[in-house]
């Protein structure tokens, strides 16, 4: 049997489908490929400018800092202001004993005072910590004065660790000679010097 | 029909430009626009690097510009202290005396005697940018318990920078309503090559 080949078509390349597809496709492809790397160009263009400027603002911003942080850090690291440091805690340390009140403290010692009781020692002692530990001599008539000086310091905030060291009556009359210590605190402990 | 005659006619050279022109455009994606794209992410990535490089310097840089402000202020404050209050002691040691003198003598207080004693601060093993003289005045004074405290509060006040630094009230056997007081009055001065010679001396 032999095959003939018949062309029926009146004008050659009737079946158009398949080459019209090839074409289209490979010119679609082409077209969307081509708006994709213009648009692709266009923003990722646009993108990496932007970020050039910001990349180019911030080392020059980077550059500014670290020398001007090298200059700080001179400074602060620098012999004299180690040595000023000490300085100036000496002097800080001044200005808050000149800060310090004596006058306070009495004022405060009065408040708490009895009437019928008469101190005939105040003694305050500063110890290098600060605190401030205070004995006491005096005289109270009667006794009943003393346990209310006791009591007026305790309700104060300005007096801590009130210890009655001794009493003792003079001869048959109503006078007691006592001591007291206690810790005094500037500006009712909120202000210690 | 037309279209069936020039397709027939120009099939080839039409594929051929598609395919050129889809050729060319894979060109340009895979040499410019992907590169494009890499660059740019690099350069997306270098700015979210020195973000961070830059929020740490600046807080870095935040904490030593209060650190420099606080050493330029204290600086200002303690160099106006030692220039203006504390002085030398030649400047002002003999006004630190007349105020003493006057403050007791406007009481009407006796004082019984006044010693001096001088020392460096610090010591010599410290190297501050100056040394200070601290003069230590102290005194026992005899007055009425007011006159005393008025005293006390007057010397607290006082601009010749005089730190009341210990005291001891005592009732006087002078009289009710005497006190007899100690007091340890301590006040400074910027030390000269003098003083630091003239102590240096007392101590041997």
């Amino acid at each position: 049997m032999r095959r003939l080949s018949v062309n029926l078509a009146t004008v050659p390349f009737a079946n158009r489908a398949l080459p019209l597809g090839v074409l289209s496709a490979v010119g679609g492809a082409a077209a969307i490929l081509m708006v994709f790397n213009l648009v692709s160009f266009v923003i990722l263009g646009g993108e990496y400018r932007t970020q050039r400027a910001v990349l180019k603002h911030q080392q020059e911003r980077l550059a500014n800092l670290e020398k001007d942080l090298q200059q700080k850090r001179s400074v602060l690291e620098s012999a004299s202001a180690a040595t000023f440091s000490g300085e100036a805690l000496f002097v800080s340390d001044l200005l808050a004993k000149k800060r310090f009140s004596w006058v306070q403290f009495l004022k405060d010692l009065e408040k708490v005072k009895a009437y019928g009781t008469a101190f005939q020692s105040v003694s305050p002692q500063m110890d290098p910590s600060g605190v401030i530990r205070v004995s006491l001599r005096g005289q109270a008539n009667p006794r009943a004065e003393l346990m209310k000086l006791e009591q007026n310091m305790f309700a104060d905030p300005h007096f801590k660790e009130v210890q009655l060291a001794g009493e003792q009556r003079d001869g048959t009359g109503p006078v007691v000679t006592f001591n007291l210590s206690c810790v005094y605190l500037p500006g009712g402990g909120a202000d210690a010097p | 029909m037309r279209l069936e005659r020039a397709l027939h006619k120009h099939f080839t050279k039409a594929l051929g430009i598609g395919a050129a022109l889809l050729a060319l455009n894979l060109i340009v994606y895979f040499t410019a626009v992907s590169r494009l794209d890499r660059f740019a992410k690099t350069v997306k990535a270098q700015v979210a690097d020195n973000r961070a490089k830059l929020a740490a310097l600046e807080a870095e840089d935040k904490t030593a510009t209060a650190g420099v402000g606080t050493i330029k202020n204290n600086r200002q404050i303690v160099d106006d202290l030692a220039n203006g209050v504390f002085l030398t002691k030649g400047q002002r040691l003999v006004e630190v005396q007349n105020v003493l003198l006057g403050l007791t003598d406007s009481r009407r207080l006796q004082a019984e005697a006044v010693s001096y004693a001088y020392s460096m601060q610090p010591d010599a093993k410290t190297s501050w940018g100056r040394r200070y003289l601290k003069v230590d005045v102290a005194t026992n004074l005899t007055g009425s318990y007011l006159d005393i405290k008025s005293f006390m509060e007057d010397l607290e006040k006082n601009p010749q920078f005089l730190i009341l630094e210990a005291f001891n009230l005592n009732a006087s056997g002078q009289g009710a309503g005497t006190v007899q007081g100690s007091f340890q009055i301590a006040t400074y001065f910027v030390a000269t090559e003098a003083d630091e010679r003239e102590t240096a001396g007392r101590r041997k």
